[in-house]
C-alpha cells in the first residue's frame, strides 16, 4: 500500500494551498497569499530533503481490519493526514482528494508510481462557479425540461476531476474504391432519354492523427468523456502533482491496450470520411472497397480536468460532465412528455391553421 | 376544303332527319347533333332546349356534335374535326365566338372539348376543363350513360358561368371539393413539421454519447491524397416514350387550336 501523501502547505502561514485554475497559481485561503507552481515545487522539495536527512520518518499508520476481506483490501489505501492526523481511507486508484475531516487538499504521489505517472497535465481554467452557471444555463431553452426539474433539484455534488486519459497518435494508409454514376436527360422525337455513366473511382491517402484521446478511467462514463470533447492541447504542460490540490484525481485503471480499438475505430471512421469528401460530382456514389492500414505511434498518459455535476430528480440520478477547459457542458435531461405532447400538438394545430387558410387563396 | 364540303354535305343529309323542333338556331347546326343515334328523340330534345337556353343566358354557344367515325370524313385527329366545325359552320356568340364545344366520334371513341373566346375561357379555366372531363363526362361516357354525361356537361357549364359572372371563376382556388383535400394536406404536412422540430428539441436534451469520428485530432496538412482515378466504365440509356395528349386522354392541349382556343382531347 502507498502510505505516502502531500499536503502543499503556505510558505507563511502552513495551511493548505489550492490550484486555482484561473490564475494559474497555488493560493491560500487562510492568508490570501498567492505562489507560483514552481516556486512551491522547489520549497516542497527542499522541505522532504531535509526531513530525510534529519532522520524523519513520515507519521503515518495504516489499520487493516478484519472487516474488509482480501478482495476489498486489495483495492484499499489508507492514510494519514498531514494536516490533521486523521485516517483516511480511498481506493487504489485515488490520486488527489481532500481530508474528510479538515477538509484539506491532499495529493496522494505515492500512487504515482514509475508507470503511474502521467506524462502531461491540462490544468483546470474555470472553477466550481463557472460549471454550476453553465448547468442552470444548460436548463435554459429547453421547453421539454420539466419545470420541477429546475426549480426542486439541487446539486447533489460537484467536484472537479483530473481524469486519465491515453492519447493516442497514429498514421492511416488508406486505399477506398467507388462506383459512381452522372446522368443527363433529355428529349428526342417522341421520347424522353436518359443517359447514365457509370464510373470507377479510386483513392489512395495518408492520414495523421495526433492525440486521439480515449478515457483511461472504468468510473467515468465513455458517452460523458467523449462528449466534453475537444480539449485545447495547446495547454498541455509536463506533469505536476502541484496542478493537484483542490482536485480529485484518479489514475488510470484501463490500460492503453483495452483503449486502442475504440481510438482506431474513430480513426478509421475519420479516414473514411474525409477520403469520401474528395469524391465530387456524381449523382450516385456507392462504396465498393475499403483498405485502412493502421500504424500505431506514440502513446501519452495524461490528466485532463472534468468538472462533474450530479443531481437527484424523482429519485434517479442524473449526471452532467463539462469540460474543465473550454466550459463544454453536456448531459442527458429528462423529458417531460406533457409539455412534449403540448408543444407538438401546439405546433401542429397552430401550422395546421395557417397553412390551411394559406392554401384557400394559393 | 374538300373534306370540308364532303362533310357539310353529309351534315346537310343528317340535319334533314332531325325533327323540325330541334333545328332552331341561328347556325346552320343544331345545339346538339346526335349523327349516331345515341340519344333518344325526348332526350336530344331536352338537351338541345337546355343547350339554347344556357347560351342565349350566358351569350356562348354550348354544343355538343357527334359523329360516327371521323375518319369517314377524311379526319385523323378529333382537334382538326372541332376547328374545322368551329370555323367552318360560324360557330360560336357574338364577335368574339364564344363557344364551348364538345365533339364525339365513336368509332374510336375519340372525344375533343374545346373552349373559344374570352367569355368562355374565362369561365371555363384550364382546370375547370379537366375537372368537367374528368369528373362528370368522362366516367359518363365510359359507362354509356350519354345522357347524364350532357346533361352534367350543361348543368356544370351554368355554374362555371355564374361563377365567373361573380368575379370567381372555377379553378384550384374556388373549387369546394379541394376543401377538405387542402386542410388534410395541410394538417399532414404541420404534423411532420412539427415531429421534425420537436424532435430537433428533443435531441438537444440528449448530449452524452460515444464519439466515432476523430476529425479533431487531424492536423493541418496531415491529409495526403496520394492516389486517385476516376475511371469511366460504361453508359446505359434508358428511352421512355412521351404519352401524347391525343393518344391518352390526360394531357391538356393548346397548340393546334383554331383561335387559340384552349381545352383537351383524348378517349374514353
Amino acid at each position: 500500500m502507498s502510505s505516502q501523501m502531500t499536503n502543499y502547505q503556505c510558505p507563511n502561514c502552513l495551511a493548505g494551498l489550492r490550484f486555482d485554475g484561473g490564475k494559474g497559481k497555488l493560493l491560500c485561503d487562510h492568508c490570501d497569499n498567492e505562489f507560483e507552481v514552481e516556486l512551491v515545487e522547489q520549497l516542497f522539495a527542499d522541505k522532504e530533503e531535509a526531513a530525510v536527512s534529519a532522520g524523519v520518518e513520515p507519521q503515518w499508520d495504516i489499520t487493516e481490519t478484519n472487516n474488509f476481506t482480501d478482495e476489498e483490501a486489495a483495492h484499499l489505501r489508507g492514510y494519514i493526514c498531514s494536516s490533521c492526523a486523521a485516517e483516511i481511507i480511498c481506493d487504489d486508484t485515488t490520486v488527489a482528494t481532500s481530508c474528510p475531516y479538515c477538509g484539506n487538499p491532499t495529493v496522494i504521489p505515492g500512487q504515482l508510481s514509475s508507470q503511474g505517472r502521467p506524462d502531461l497535465v491540462i490544468p483546470f481554467k474555470l472553477d466550481k462557479k463557472a460549471a454550476i452557471a453553465a448547468l442552470k444555463n444548460y436548463y435554459k431553452g429547453k421547453k421539454f425540461l420539466p419545470k420541477s426539474f429546475s426549480d426542486e433539484n439541487h446539486l447533489e455534488e460537484i467536484k472537479g476531476v483530473y481524469v486519465p486519459f491515453w492519447l493516442f497518435d497514429g498514421q492511416a494508409d488508406a486505399d477506398m474504391r467507388f462506383r459512381g454514376t452522372t446522368s443527363r436527360t433529355y428529349t428526342s422525337g417522341n421520347y424522353r432519354v436518359t443517359e447514365t455513366s457509370h464510373y470507377r473511382i479510386t483513392r489512395s491517402a495518408n492520414v495523421s492523427f495526433e492525440k486521439v484521446p480515449a478515457d483511461a478511467s472504468s468510473k467515468m462514463p465513455d458517452t460523458h468523456m467523449d462528449s466534453v470533447e475537444p480539449f485545447d492541447y495547446n495547454e498541455l504542460k509536463p506533469f505536476s502533482t502541484a496542478y493537484l490540490p483542490g482536485f480529485l484525481a484518479d489514475k488510470y485503471d484501463v490500460k492503453a491496450e483495452d483503449c486502442v480499438e475504440r481510438a482506431n475505430t474513430r480513426i478509421t471512421n475519420s479516414t473514411e470520411e474525409a477520403i469520401a469528401n474528395t469524391v465530387s460530382g456524381y449523382a450516385t456514389l456507392t462504396r465498393e472497397y475499403s483498405r485502412i492500414n493502421l500504424r500505431s505511434g506514440d502513446v501519452k498518459y495524461v490528466l485532463l480536468p472534468v468538472w462533474m455535476l450530479s443531481t437527484k430528480w424523482n429519485n434517479k440520478n442524473y449526471l452532467f460532465t463539462m469540460n474543465g477547459q473550454t466550459g463544454k457542458l453536456i448531459g442527458d435531461l429528462p423529458v417531460d412528455k406533457g409539455r412534449y405532447f403540448t408543444w407538438f400538438i401546439g405546433i401542429a394545430g397552430g401550422l395546421s391553421v395557417i397553412l390551411s387558410v394559406i392554401s384557400l387563396f394559393i | 376544303m374538300k373534306k370540308t364540303v364532303i362533310f357539310l354535305l353529309i351534315l346537310v343529309v343528317g340535319l334533314s332527319l332531325l325533327p323540325l323542333g330541334v333545328v332552331a338556331t341561328n347556325s346552320e347546326l343544331p345545339y346538339v347533333y346526335d349523327g349516331v343515334g345515341l340519344l333518344s328523340e325526348l332526350q336530344l330534345i331536352r338537351l338541345e332546349n337546355r343547350a339554347k337556353s344556357l347560351s342565349e343566358t350566358y351569350q356562348c354557344d354550348l354544343r355538343i356534335i357527334i359523329v360516327s367515325d371521323m375518319r369517314e370524313y377524311g379526319y385523323r385527329d378529333i382537334l382538326d374535326l372541332a376547328n374545322d366545325l368551329y370555323t367552318s359552320y360560324n360557330l360560336g356568340y357574338g364577335l368574339e365566338k364564344n363557344c364551348v364545344l364538345l365533339t364525339l366520334s365513336m368509332n374510336n371513341r375519340d372525344y375533343d372539348f374545346a373552349v373559344w373566346g374570352t367569355r368562355a375561357e374565362n369561365a371555363f379555366t384550364l382546370y375547370g376543363i379537366d375537372n368537367i372531363l374528368d369528373k362528370h363526362i368522362l366516367p359518363k361516357l365510359a359507362d354509356d350513360d350519354y345522357y347524364s354525361a350532357f346533361g352534367a356537361f350543361f348543368n356544370r357549364a351554368e355554374e362555371y358561368f355564374d361563377m365567373a359572372l361573380n368575379g370567381r371563376p372555377f379553378d384550384t382556388r374556388t373549387d369546394r371539393s379541394n376543401v377538405g383535400r387542402k386542410i388534410l394536406v395541410s394538417i399532414v404536412i404541420s404534423i411532420i413539421v412539427s415531429f421534425l422540430l420537436c424532435s430537433v428539441w428533443r435531441s438537444k436534451m440528449k448530449t452524452a454519447s460515444i464519439a466515432k469520428t476523430a476529425h479533431n485530432y487531424i492536423p493541418a496538412g496531415g491529409f495526403m491524397l496520394t492516389g486517385q482515378m476516376d475511371q469511366f466504365l460504361y453508359r446505359t440509356t434508358t428511352r421512355t416514350r412521351i404519352q401524347s395528349n391525343t393518344s391518352s386522354g390526360s394531357g391538356r392541349a393548346t397548340s393546334g387550336r383554331s383561335g387559340g382556343s384552349s381545352g383537351r382531347s383524348g378517349r374514353f
